[in-house]
């Protein structure tokens, strides 16, 4: 009974946390430049000759999941930090939601509305697609759903940074977090040659620590429409959640920890 | 007031000052940037692209965009250049492509487009990127099929031909016609053992009637020729000369033709009908239907089939065998020019086409009327506003139109061959001009 009490507050915070996010200006412009950018792709297909659907599908993807990031980072990180810098936390905490609560109610709600800008995102590139006399209707809901698993993982590493950092360091740390997240597959297989141990080291713990972003990446098989099996999204969701639970939970930790 | 007045001056003095120094350095760093057609230095500023493992390092999961991205300003390259791509090096238009496609190796488009392109270009990179394509699409029998038809209409490889066509013909999907080039490439190198190989393992292995007629017909053909003691030798067409009339004549003992053994044959004593200048007109051979490879022209290199005779001396084997060796590129035809040459052109109705750029293809048609000319019989037609097509067919005594059934010829169908490009600015028919060629 006190656990569904529980819930149903981190429910209810996760409600009014969305809502003020996707009433924010920033989550506004977010969504329209991505839908300028992917209806830009019509520039893009003039001048890639005979293959115009695919242009249309490479940036609508593209757009699709640098865009999710730019919510998360300035959007979530934004909302977050501004409730412990401005006090407001105290206020929450005076009611009986626990920490914990809150964090998973700011992951949520961060969440709801990267998928809201997924979906407006999606709905435009469909309907490019369809314009271009092509029904891309299971691409794009892949491509979201994995997206969607991906930017779980970083809102994880989003509010964690948030707790120990600057707002500004704690964006800036999240988008280092991608990046290393796509590249240090990479790298660890570049640096397998090199007889620079401590950067071999470095790397090595790195691609044991961080996430690989890349196991989310699936744009050749989504473009091409070649298959995917059930196994791997199966295997991915398990991770990304997996993922965030372990982050979520050391940043319960530190905000337990934290002094207000 | 007077601080006032002190204030303001220099304000406006700023805003001249600032004004000015903008409209100067407008001026040049536009002048800078301005792109200087075929400027080599603009080239290398504008196309300078990292290696592709660098860019797929630092892409951070999005190769597929910048693929697209780099195959466009590849594409933008091509096309700022076109007008002039007889005479520009495009020396980029290789690394634009391979980067891109190595950024998305899916792309198969993408693969045969920079083949097409290089092609016209340079052929040994056209080949190179076809062989990248290859190495990531080792089933995709396009690949193979590309590479042998630019090492045989343009390297005049007929060996390199054969091998290729036949390494396209054990994979899946490839179109029928496929096997029997490549036997047929292997006959035109001269390697006879390959093609009857090749021809014999197809003819074992295919269920299709037609095709199992075929190739049976092919390997008698080859194993005559092999006892006969044939064998091919290279030679160049110098001139072009004669009446149509006796460029297709079948008479290979005809005293105005001899052959010696050597690498240079010409053409001598004779006047194209349809000289006018050279590259502005074509003749279409009607034996083009035959096997869609004859017609060559001067200035190419072609190959020889020859068999030596009890007495030593050498015969050269039947015209087909000649012809199917080389089509000049020079002699596009031009409809326009059409004009000039014998009037009333008729009409063709297109039953069925299927263009592709740069390649051989076989049209077939009805026809409603035809112009007899004694040179020859003259047709013309527009396919629609998009794919207009003019042929002249000669007609001679060994041509598939016959002369005495001429008349019986409207509402029937014909099929002719040649070379649609629809990389040009209109889609044409390249049809080329038959020749005799004789020995010194």
């Amino acid at each position: 009974m006190k656990a569904n009490g529980m819930f149903k507050q981190t429910r209810l915070l996760e409600m009014i946390m969305f809502r003020e996010l996707i009433r924010d200006k920033i989550f506004i412009s977010l969504s329209g430049a991505a839908v300028v950018l992917v209806a830009a792709s019509l520039i893009l297909n003039e001048m890639v000759v005979g293959q115009e659907i695919k242009a249309t599908k490479d940036l609508g993807l593209s757009v699709l999941n640098v865009f999710s990031l730019f919510i998360l980072i300035f959007l979530g990180v934004n909302q977050v930090s501004r409730d412990l810098t401005n006090k407001s936390l105290y206020f929450l905490f005076s009611r009986p939601i626990s920490r914990a609560h809150y964090l998973l109610g700011s992951w949520f709600s961060i969440l709801a509305a990267v998928a809201a800008g997924i979906l407006v995102m999606s709905a435009v590139i469909f309907l490019l697609s369809f314009l271009q006399q092509e029904v891309w209707l299971g691409g794009i809901i892949a491509a979201g759903f994995l997206t969607m698993l991906e930017m779980m993982v970083l809102s994880a590493f989003a509010l964690f940074f948030v707790l120990i950092a600057s707002p500004q360091l704690a964006m800036f740390l999240t988008l280092l977090t991608y990046v290393i997240g796509h590249t240090i597959e990479k790298a660890a297989v570049i640096i397998e040659q090199s007889a620079n141990l401590p950067l071999k080291y470095l790397i090595t713990v790195l691609d044991a620590v961080l996430p690989n972003l890349e196991f989310f990446n699936k744009k050749p098989e989504i473009v091409y429409g070649l298959p995917i099996s059930a196994d791997f999204f199966l295997h991915a969701t398990l991770y990304a959640f997996a993922y965030a639970l372990l982050v979520l939970l050391v940043s319960m930790r530190v905000l337990a920890k934290k002094e207000l | 007031m007077k601080r006032i007045l002190i204030t303001n001056s220099l304000l406006l003095l700023c805003f001249v000052m600032a004004g000015t120094a903008l409209y100067w350095s407008r001026d040049f760093l536009t002048a800078d940037r301005r792109v200087v057609p075929d400027s080599e230095q603009t080239v290398e500023r504008d196309l300078y692209l990292p290696e592709a493992d660098y860019l797929k390092f630092i892409s951070l999961g999005h190769d597929g965009l910048i693929s697209d991205v780099i195959l466009a300003k590849a594409l933008t390259y091509y096309g700022s250049h076109y007008k002039t791509r007889h005479t520009f090096t495009f020396k980029h238009l290789k690394k634009l492509f391979s980067t891109a496609l190595k950024m998305d190796p899916r792309n198969v488009e993408g693969f045969l487009m920079a083949g097409n392109l290089l092609s016209g270009i340079d052929v040994q990179e056209a080949i190179d990127i076809l062989k990248l394509g290859m190495s990531f699409h080792p089933q995709h029998w396009k690949f193979p099929e590309m590479i042998g038809y630019i090492y045989f209409y343009q390297l005049k490889d007929s060996a390199n031909a054969g091998k290729y066509y036949e390494l396209a013909a054990g994979m899946p999907g490839h179109p029928p016609y496929i096997p029997s080039l490549s036997g047929k490439f292997y006959q035109e190198s001269g390697r006879y053992k390959e093609a009857l190989r090749v021809l014999h393992n197809f003819y074992s292995t295919t269920t299709d009637k037609r095709l199992k007629e075929s190739f049976k017909q092919s390997i008698d053909e080859v194993e005559k020729r092999l006892k006969s003691g044939a064998f091919s030798l290279q030679a160049e067409v110098l001139d072009v000369t004669g009446p149509i009339s006796l460029l297709v004549r079948p008479d290979r003992n005809n005293p105005q033709f001899t052959l010696a053994e050597t690498e240079v044959v010409t053409l001598q004593n004779a006047v194209p009908p349809e000289k006018v200048n050279d590259g502005a007109w074509a003749t279409l051979k009607p034996l083009l239907l035959q096997d869609h490879l004859t017609g060559y022209l001067r200035g190419k290199t072609v190959r020889l089939e020859l068999v030596r005779k009890p007495d030593g001396s050498l015969e050269r084997d039947g015209l087909n065998r000649l012809s199917a060796s080389v089509f000049n590129e020079n002699h596009l035809y031009q409809p326009p020019d059409l004009g000039t040459f014998p009037p009333e052109v008729e009409d063709l109705k297109l039953k069925r086409t299927h263009f592709q750029a740069g390649k051989i293809i076989a049209l077939r048609f009805r026809v409603h009327q035809l112009k007899q000319e004694p040179e020859g019989l003259y047709i013309d037609a527009g396919t629609s506003g998009r794919t207009p097509f003019s042929a002249i067919i000669s007609t001679d005594r060994l041509a598939r139109f016959d002369l005495q059934r001429l008349n019986q010829l409207p509402g029937r169908f014909i099929t002719v061959a040649g070379f649609a490009d629809m990389a040009a600015d209109r889609v044409t028919m390249k049809i080329y001009l038959p020749v005799q060629l004789i020995g010194n």
